[in-house]
């Protein structure tokens, strides 16, 4: 009602201050200007990003070629740059972190949904708000002096009795930063699923249940079942998300430019892409060095767009599909 | 008559032992509590996170500490007004550049965009919204702060305005999107031009959800670190003019939480404690004032 | 089983008193519904509804649109009680034991009672193949050498083998919409549930594929009790063997098809039928 009062009165104000039969040269210039501005917009920031990156990354790309890739030794001292240490870094927190949300994601999703009434989903999801808005930062500091202290006291210790390595684990590694980013994913996680399940129809849960299925096996089978695309995209946009998060990873991951012991070194501490940005960045001398760093940001900014990429179409491809039926 | 096979002794079942119902109605019973503990188990983090902070903050806190600049660890009179300034003219410099610029493009998407350019324009927003904020921080480097000769707060700013387009670009038309095609029609029926009616009714109708969406692109601003460290830098007075480097509230929390030193460290938890604040307030407004807008989102 | 001993071991059938006169005379009740009452919140859509359905024969529910046929088909396998502040009192009895009673599952309940919707919902994630199966799954049943026939079997029932006998892995969500609805009561029989329930099967179907499913009907009565959810009158008269005549959460006519249909008792039933409202 409000609404449309609003609009009758923006009609007449509108109405009142112009003359209808004449267009002005700001009326003319309206369209092109939109056209100019929307679209120019975008594009030109997509360009800026993508050319100022390869501009600055072209020494070391040259320099360099794929070998930076596999050389583990990462020395600016001696001119020695190789960066495997931390693609490692970053794909390793990035995949333990899915692991680990990523199941519990789809629990927390289904008890959301499926398990309590409706009227409490709102209160879940202002929580899920809520912890998705905390500042990254605020996590690290959470991080440093809740988390690891609790993991060393509580969690190592006990680990280590089924997991030797986990003995010698001091509290900044590879696993304490992977614990911090699964919790830092797992609002967009669940509100995606959440989404996705919510575009289940009804019927199709009432004719399992009809088949004689407990709540869960309606859940698993039919709910679970059908949101697979959902959930892959929600995996692929928190994986995106994990692959590029900074600050907390930066507090909690032990910034070691070692290169990883083991296959699985994720319990000694390492470093990622964007927690090397944030330690040497400001502090990089030497044309080849920032060059290095800047190559590394366009190896982000690629591996981030594509999983990214994929997660929107997938999401888009859904909605579609759906808003046909 | 009746075979007496199923646990609760409900008629017969041609292919189920008595066990195997038993079996399925306490996996699905147990699941309950396990979905509700993993529940649980992610609440945690956010109580802990929010009780820490305030604990930690109000521990340290004293009203000095809002009113005094920056300073060495060992002056316990040291604050981090210093790091409020910079957060505010980073924001303010930020929401200059990133509300207009993405109201525009969300106009242009909602009101010009039904074509497929526009939906490779929009997958790029998309994209543009998930890249790391620190590739932010890198790129305004090379492209800002490379110019000026060093770090400056407007760096900051112009770094926190990049993150926000796309941001303010995509709730202005999902907003725009939700305006009733009537009215729009209506606007044309009389006579409006493009202009006056996108102004007048389109926007008009929308700004409620525009504003509400602006307001929690601003809260996210403020709360960025990365593309601050290489941009805006930091410092311990507050700037002057903004072509000076400064703090900001985030670079101070992570600059200090990993410093030796426990008043640095006590700071760095009150300035989180500022910081949320500031976020709840916003989402608080956002919600007190708009509420409509997020009973759907 | 002689009529004797059926009528000794039901007593509460005397109760379902003159409205239902003819149902039971030759045949034992398969269902029994006392004194039901559901409501959704305050609301309350059914109105002491009593009526005995017979095993192997076709009930038909009728009445106007928002009476609450679908409500009371949903009672009789506890699928109401899923809907946000739904309830219901009173007692549905299935081979003389109440469903509702404090000790009965619901899932084991609706195991043996299956259901067919108004809108074909074969599961999307699933091959034909897996659709037919579904309920037997449920159950642990995983060897093929038991389920190949019973798909065969269960598919040729519902005349859709020679179909799809080539594609069963193929989705069931592909098929055209009569042949998912015959899908979906293939998969509902798959279980050999005693009653099968339909909402109003052929809604959402063109004539052709309507007359497929009644004459499916007509086939699956030599097993099941079916009870059948129709807002079209002339379905009711071509499939069924009783007729309840439903107005306002009330059971207000409840006999033998052609008798509710040529001699209705009640006037009220008498104008729905003649066309006079609904
Ligand atoms: N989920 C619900 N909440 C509240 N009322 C409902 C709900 N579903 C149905 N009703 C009401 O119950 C009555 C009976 O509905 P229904 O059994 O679906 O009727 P029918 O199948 O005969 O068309 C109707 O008045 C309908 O509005
Ligand atoms: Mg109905």
């Amino acid at each position: 009602m409000a609404n449309e009062k609003n609009t009758a009165n923006s009609l007449l104000n509108s109405l009142a201050s112009s003359d209808l039969s004449a267009k002005s040269l700001a009326d003319k210039w309206f369209a092109p200007a939109m056209y100019l501005l929307g679209a120019g917009i975008p594009l030109v920031l997509s360009f800026l990003y993508l050319f100022t990156l390869i501009k600055e990354s072209w020494l070391a790309i040259t320099a360099f070629g794929l070998r930076l890739f596999t050389q583990t030794s990462w020395d600016p001292i001696q001119n020695n740059y190789g960066v495997f240490t931390f693609i490692y870094g970053t794909l390793v927190t990035s995949f333990i972190a899915i692991i680990i949300s990523l199941p519990l994601g789809i629990m927390v999703a289904t008890f959301v949904y499926e398990y309590v009434p409706p009227n409490l989903r709102v209160t879940v999801r202002n929580s899920l708000d809520l912890l998705a808005g905390i500042p990254s930062v605020i996590y690290g500091l959470w991080g440093i002096f809740v988390l690891i202290p609790f993991l060393k006291r509580s969690v190592y210790p006990g680990l280590g009795v089924v997991f030797p390595p986990v003995q010698s684990a001091i509290g900044n590694s590879i696993f304490s930063a992977s614990i911090v980013l699964s919790i830092m994913i797992m609002p967009i996680l669940v509100s995606i699923i959440v989404e996705g399940f919510d575009t289940v129809p009804q019927s199709l849960r009432e004719a399992m249940y009809g088949l004689g299925a407990t709540r869960w096996e309606v859940t698993k089978h039919v709910v679970v079942g059908t949101t697979k695309p959902t959930i892959a995209a929600a995996t692929l946009l928190a994986l995106g998300r994990a692959l590029g998060e900074t600050m907390a990873v930066t507090m909690v991951i032990g910034n070691s430019n070692n290169p990883p012991s083991s296959f699985f070194a994720i319990f000694e501490p390492g470093q990622t892409i964007s927690s090397l940005l944030a330690n040497e960045f400001s502090e990089a001398s030497g044309a080849l060095y920032l060059s290095t760093l800047f190559e590394l940001a366009l190896v982000l900014l690629v591996l981030t767009s594509i999983v990214n990429i994929l997660g929107i179409l997938i999401v888009k491809r859904l909605k579609q599909s759906y808003g046909g039926q | 008559m009746i075979e007496e096979r199923a646990s609760n002794g409900f008629g017969k079942d041609s292919y189920t032992s008595s066990r195997h119902w038993k079996t399925r109605l306490n996996i699905d019973r147990i699941m309950f509590f396990v979905t509700a503990a993993c529940f649980l188990l992610v609440l945690i983090p956010l109580f802990s996170i929010l009780f820490q902070v305030f604990y930690n903050g109000l521990r340290a806190f004293k009203f000095a500490v809002l009113l005094n600049e920056g300073g060495s660890p060992v002056s316990t009179i040291s604050g981090i007004r210093h790091a409020i300034t910079g957060t505010i003219y980073a924001t303010l410099i930020g929401s200059a550049i990133g509300i207009p610029a993405g109201i525009i493009v969300g106009t242009y998407l909602a009101e010009f965009g039904n074509n497929s350019f526009a939906d490779i324009l929009r997958i790029i927003i998309n994209t543009m919204v998930s890249i790391p904020t620190i590739i932010t921080g890198v790129v305004v480097w090379a492209f800002v702060v490379t110019r000026v000769g060093h770090f400056s707060v407007l760096a900051g700013g112009i770094a926190l305005g990049l993150i926000m387009i796309p941001l303010v670009a995509r709730t202005t038309e999902e907003m725009i999107m939700l305006v009733s095609p009537i009215y729009i029609e209506a606007g044309y029926a009389l006579g409006l031009t493009r202009m006056r009616n996108t102004i007048s009714i389109v926007l008009a109708n929308a700004s409620k959800g525009i504003a509400s969406g602006v307001l929690l692109a601003v809260a996210r601003i403020m709360g960025e670190t990365a593309p601050l460290l290489f941009t805006a830098f930091f410092s311990q007075a507050s700037p002057s003019n903004i072509f000076d480097p400064a703090a900001t509230l985030p670079v101070l929390i992570y600059n200090y939480a990993i410093s030796p030193f426990e008043y640095w460290q006590g700071l760095a938890w009150i300035a989180a404690m500022v910081l949320i604040l500031l976020n709840l307030d916003i989402l608080f407004i956002t919600r007190l004032m708009f509420p409509e807008t997020h009973q759907s989102d | 089983m002689s009529q004797d001993t059926t009528t000794a071991s039901k007593p509460q059938l005397q109760k379902t008193n003159s409205i239902s006169s003819g149902i039971l005379e030759n045949g034992s009740a398969k269902v029994v519904i006392e004194h039901l009452n559901a409501f959704y919140g305050t609301k309350q859509v059914l109105h002491d509804i009593n009526m005995a359905i017979r095993d192997k024969t076709v009930t038909a529910i009728i009445g106007p649109s928002g009476c609450g046929k679908s409500t009371l088909l949903r009672t009789i396998n506890r699928l109401h009680e899923l809907k946000r502040n739904a309830r219901v009192e009173g007692r549905v009895l299935l081979d003389n034991r109440d469903i509702y009673a404090p000790d009965v599952n619901p899932v084991v309940v609706r195991r043996r009672i299956g259901m067919v919707f108004q809108k074909p919902n074969p599961f999307p994630n699933m091959s034909i193949y897996d659709n037919v199966i579904a309920g037997l799954k449920l159950q642990g049943i995983r060897d093929k050498a038991i389920l190949d026939p019973i798909v065969e079997r269960t598919l040729k029932v519902v005349g859709l083998w020679d179909e799809v006998k080539d594609d069963l892995k193929r989705r069931g969500t592909e098929l055209s919409g009569g042949q998912q609805q015959r899908l979906c009561i293939a998969r509902a029989i798959a279980v050999e549930p005693e009653v099968v329930l339909m909402d109003e099967p052929t809604a959402s179907l063109d004539p052709a594929a309507t007359a497929i499913i009644e004459d499916l009907i007509r086939d699956l009565r030599k097993q099941y009790a079916l009870i059948v959810v129709t807002h079209n009158m002339q379905q009711a008269a071509r499939v069924s063997d009783h007729t309840a005549f439903l107005f306002n959460g009330k059971l207000i006519e409840y006999g033998p098809t052609r008798r509710v249909f040529e001699k209705p008792e009640q006037s009220l039933t008498e104008q729905y039928i003649t066309g006079r409202f609904g």
